[in-house]
This record gives C-alpha cells, structure tokens and sequence, in this order.
C-alpha cells in the first residue's frame, strides 16, 4: 500500500510518467489472458482423449461378446476337435440296452420310432468291435474243435489273420451299406437320413454277437440252421424298419428286397468263411 | 504464449531506450520507478493464480520467473547485445518446456511435493534485486538457473529402480539349472524309473488314492506303457510258432489303437478326462496281463493258462474301474468300462490262444 501511494505520488510530480504505466498494464494484461487460456485448453484437451480410450475399449469388447454367442448356435467346432462328434454319442446305458432288445424282436418294426430324434453311433461302433473279435475268436476256436474231432494228435494253430479279415468285412458292410443305400434313396428323391440309416445297419448286427456261440457246435447241419435264422432274423429287421421309414411308393419293394438279400449274404458270408 | 512474450520484450527494450533518451540526466530514480512498476504489476498475478488447480500453479510459477529473468535483462542489455539475449531467451524457453513435459509426465503424488518448493525461493529473489544495488542481481539470475537446473535429476532414479528388479529376477534364474544339467545320467534314469514304479504301484496296486485319478496318476508319464505295450507284443511273438511278426502286428495295434479308442469313446460320452493321462492309465493295467503273458508263455498247459488269464484279466478290470467309472457320467458308466473289459478279454483269448 504504501509503495503504491508512492507511486502515485511520483506519477504526478512527472506528467510523462502516466502513459509508461499505462503501456506497462496492457502489455501486461496479454500474458495473463494467454496463461489463463493455457490451463483451459489443456482442460478440454483431457476429457475428448478419455472418451476417445472408452471408445476404442468397448469397439474391442463387441467382438468378443459376438464370438461365445455365436459358438453355442452352431455345436460344430471343427472337423478334427473331438467334441464335435459328441451329439453323436449322446445316450445312456438304458437307452442302449433298450436298442438292443428291440433289435432282437425283427417283427416290429418300430426301431425309427425308438430312435425318434436321438439317432446315435455308439451302438454301430462297438457292435461292430464286438463282432470283429467274436468272428476272430470263436471263428479260431470252430477250427480247433474241428480239427481235434477229425485229428486229436495233430497241432493246431492259431491263425491270426482272421482278426484282419473280420475287422475288414464287418467294418466295410457296416459303412458302406448304409451309405449305399443313401444315396441310392436321395437319387430316387424319397427321404433319408445318413445317421439313422448307420444307427439301423448298426443295432441289426447285433444279433449275430449271441449267434456265434451256438455256431461253435462242430454240426455242420445245426450250424447253418442257426445262420439262417440269424440271418432272417437280422434282414426281417432291416427290411420291416425301411418300410416304415419310407413313405408308400413303388419302388420300395426294390429297396427292401436289397436290404434283405444284402443282409442275407453277410450271414452265408460268415457261416463260410469264419465257421466253415 | 511465445509469440507474446517475444512481442513484449520489444515492446520494453523501445520503451527502455526512449526513457533513457529522455531522463539520461536522472538514471537512478528511472530505474526505481520501473522497479516500483514492476512490483505493483507482479503481485496481483499471484494471487490470481493462486485459485487456480497444481498445473495451474506450477503454470504461474514458471511465468513469473520468465518475467523476472526478463526484467534483468533490460536492465543489463542494450540494442547491440540483443541477439545473443533471444538465443537464451529460447533456450531458457526449451528448459521450462522441458520442466513442464517433466511434470506432467511424472506420476501423480510426484506433484504435489514440487509446487511449494518453487514458490518460496521465488519472493526473496524477486524482493532482494530491486531493494539493492545493479550488482546484486547477478547472483539471483545465477540461482534461479540452478534452481531450475535442479528438477532435471528426479528421472533418473525410476528406471535404476527397474533395472534393480530384473537383476533380482534375474538371479533366481540362475538357480535351479546347474543341478539338473550337471546330474549323471545314470541318476536321471533312476528318478524315471523310479517314478514308473512309483506311478505303478498307484494304478495296479490298493492305495486310499484309488479314486482320486488326480491324485492317483499325478505324475503320468508315457515310458511305462510303451514298454508294457511292447513287452507284451514281444512275449506272444515269442510265444508265436508261425507268423511271429504278424501276432506282434496284431497286438501291438490292438493295444495302442485300443487305448486311444477308448480314451476317445470316454470323451464322446461327455466326460471329462486328461487325453494322455488315460493313456498312461490304460497302458499300466496292462501289467498284471504281461505277467500271465509271461507264465504262459513258460508253461504250455491249456487249463492252467485259462486260470491264469482269468486272474490276471479280472486283476486289470480292477485296476482300470475307478479311473474310467469317476471319468464320465454314472448314468454311463457302463458304457465307458464296457470297451474296456472287450480289449482286456480280447488281449486275454490271445494269450491263451497263441501258442
């Protein structure tokens, strides 16, 4: 206060004085305008780059948001990922055993409408597997059995090869046969589904698993007594079930009629070669 | 902010060297009246300053000092000596941008401690020049440069601090390497053979962890099964009279291609299973059928090779139970385990077979 009374006071002793201080004020007055500008700018500066930051963020966030949500929609996860097959297996114990029960019973020809919407591949891979290593088995053992009754002293061995050969055999018909059948029905324009067709081959197989056993007895007239009727058995059961899958036409005589001879030549087949 | 305070110090140096035309005759109540001027003009930008937040401070701060550091220099300069002024001038700009960019860089409790370290310094020197004589000043311009030199170091200790804790990790590294690669060889072998037996005991024999596959077969490896797979493929070809490559063939692929189908089967029916754990799970119940292997293949009896088979192919199933029925569902049990019984039966007829 008391400098700027002395200010004052000098300021009118001299009369040139005044317009100094007032050049002095303006010119200082700019600066403080441009620092006060400063902080604003920088203000504003701030906010626009966080929004931006949050932008970015959540534009990376959609994407992966989409992706889980459009995996559960299709179940296929690649060809060569495992757990894209599992919708094939999906059954229970019960649900098998009841398959194979019914597939004994070749009158009925009701096995679709069990099956309904739950076609299933378990059953055509380990009857098939079953099978494969009953021939091979018991197909050695109708050898050895016959060859003791013709000659006891002489040495029998075991033939490995038969392992390949029924794995071959039962393997080929059990996926090629239905597939056959597939495409010869796509081409005629009737319905068909692949998987059904597997899962119907597949459970009539079955019933040549408990067959093999009688097929032991070293009589060649009860052995293809027995093959016969399996044989019947199994083609009856293949051939009633594709009727009534498909619709009435004209030419499903031909197709059952197929169904049932095919069917009859993997019985003769077996009772030939694996239990001669 | 520049371009201003370029355009204001020509505004002074003119004004300075009119005043100096005019008074010439009076030189020290000039300068105590511009001195006076100056004061009034100072005081009112620091406390309007002082309501705005740090960055608006520290902002004030360095202003202030640019105008100091400028008055001093009108007092000193004349029209010949100013080109040399502007390249200070810039460089004196260079290091408060520098200062700055330092601030905002630096973390946030870093700038609370600065701004009232600058402010205390900045009242004496801007009060002790004016109150003395022209030779005074020298000494404060001198100080307030190094004041501002001063800030420059802070930097430097963070990256030391960083490079302090990848040497400290660094060194841990160095620990555990030159006792595995410096080891024999033959104790190597004896740590894998010991785990196999260890590994082993766990699958074929009782133990309270039979349950628990993760805590049973923690430590699964792939040695055990190969050899007890091939072990036995040997054995029947051994065993074999004819076609001796022909059964290896068959029960080599029997076993490897039967593991990984069962594993497989087990992770179609929706269970939750280590892939190569099953493996080495699968190939280790194979051991109580490698040793009926090798007793029939010592004795030719068929009745006593059947009884043989039959123990050591129910000791296997047992083995392999809790493994595979804790691995899926117990609505599905059987048609996980079933697979499994069909290739310890069909390993068996072979040996029985075989001869």
């Amino acid at each position: 206060m008391d400098e700027s009374f002395a200010n004052l006071q000098s300021s009118h002793l001299l009369g040139s004085v005044p317009a100094v201080i007032s050049d002095d004020k303006r010119s200082t007055n700019v600066p403080i305008a441009s620092v006060n500008e400063g902080p604003s700018a920088s203000m504003q500066i701030f906010p626009p780059n966080l929004g931006n930051n949050t932008k970015g963020y959540q534009t990376l966030e959609s994407p992966t948001v989409e992706g889980p949500a459009q995996q559960p929609s299709n179940n296929w996860k690649g060809f060569f990922n495992v757990y894209s097959y599992t919708q094939y297996f999906d059954v229970d114990t019960d649900v098998v055993l009841n398959r194979l029960m019914s597939s004994l019973y070749p009158t009925s020809g009701d096995f679709f409408n069990k099956i309904d919407a739950n076609p299933d591949l378990y059953g055509l891979v380990w009857i098939c597997t079953t099978l494969v290593f009953v021939l091979a088995s018991l197909g050695n053992c109708a050898t050895y059995l016959v060859k003791k009754r013709t000659d006891s002293n002489a040495p029998w061995i075991f033939d490995v090869n038969y392992m390949n050969l029924a794995a071959s055999i039962i393997y080929g018909y059990a996926i090629i046969v239905p597939l056959g059948f597939y495409f010869a029905l796509r081409y005629m324009g009737s319905k068909a589904d692949l998987l059904r067709f597997w899962c119907l081959w597949g459970y009539s197989l079955f019933i040549f698993v408990p067959t093999s056993l009688p097929l032991l007895i070293p009589v060649e007239f009860l052995r293809w007594v027995i093959i016969l009727l399996a044989g019947s058995a199994s083609s009856c059961f293949v051939a009633l079930n594709l009727r009534s899958y498909l619709e009435t036409n004209n030419d499903i005589t031909v197709v059952m009629a197929a169904a049932f001879g095919l069917q009859m030549v993997l019985s003769i087949f077996i009772k030939v070669w694996f239990f001669p | 902010m520049r371009y201003y305070e370029t355009t204001s110090f020509r505004v002074r140096t003119l004004r300075h060297t009119f005043i100096l035309i005019l008074f010439y005759h009076r030189p020290l109540c000039n300068f105590d009246f511009s001195s006076s001027s100056d004061l009034n003009l100072n005081f009112p930008q620091i406390k309007a300053f002082d309501l705005n937040p740090f960055p608006g401070k520290n902002k004030s701060t360095n202003h202030h000092r640019n105008l100091q550091y400028l008055s001093g220099e009108e007092k000193m300069s004349h029209n010949d000596t100013i080109p040399l002024y502007q390249s200070s001038q810039s460089d004196i700009d260079e290091i408060e941008n520098m200062m700055n960019d330092s601030f905002q860089s630096g973390p946030g409790t870093v700038l609370p401690a600065r701004p009232p370290s600058p402010i205390r310094p900045s009242i004496p020197v801007s009060s002790s020049p004016f109150v003395q004589s022209n030779l005074p000043p020298l000494p404060p311009s001198s100080s307030s440069s190094t004041q501002k030199v001063m800030p420059v170091p802070a930097p430097p200790p963070l990256p030391s601090a960083g490079n302090e804790g990848n040497k400290s990790i660094g060194g841990s590294g160095f620990g555990s390497p030159p006792n595995t690669l410096t080891e024999p060889v033959w104790d190597t072998v004896k740590r894998d053979l010991s785990r196999i037996v260890s590994n082993l005991k766990l699958v074929v024999f009782p133990n309270p962890y039979r349950e628990d596959p993760g805590k049973a077969l923690r430590d699964w490896d792939l040695w055990g099964p190969f050899f007890f797979i091939v072990f036995l493929g040997l054995t029947l070809s051994w065993s074999a009279s004819v076609k001796k490559s022909e059964v290896f063939a068959v029960a080599f692929a029997l076993l490897a291609a039967g593991a990984v189908i069962l594993t497989l089967n087990v992770l179609l029916l929706g269970g939750h299973i280590i892939f190569f754990q099953s493996l080495s799970l699968l190939g280790y119940c194979l051991f109580p059928l490698d040793v009926g292997a090798v007793i029939c293949m010592l004795k030719d009896n068929v009745i006593l090779k059947m009884v043989v088979v039959s123990v050591t192919l129910a000791w296997s199933s047992w083995a392999a139970y809790p493994f595979m029925s804790a691995a899926v569902n117990p609505r599905r049990k059987a048609l996980a385990l079933y697979p499994v019984f069909l290739m310890y039966v069909s390993v068996g007829f072979l040996i029985i077979a075989i001869n």
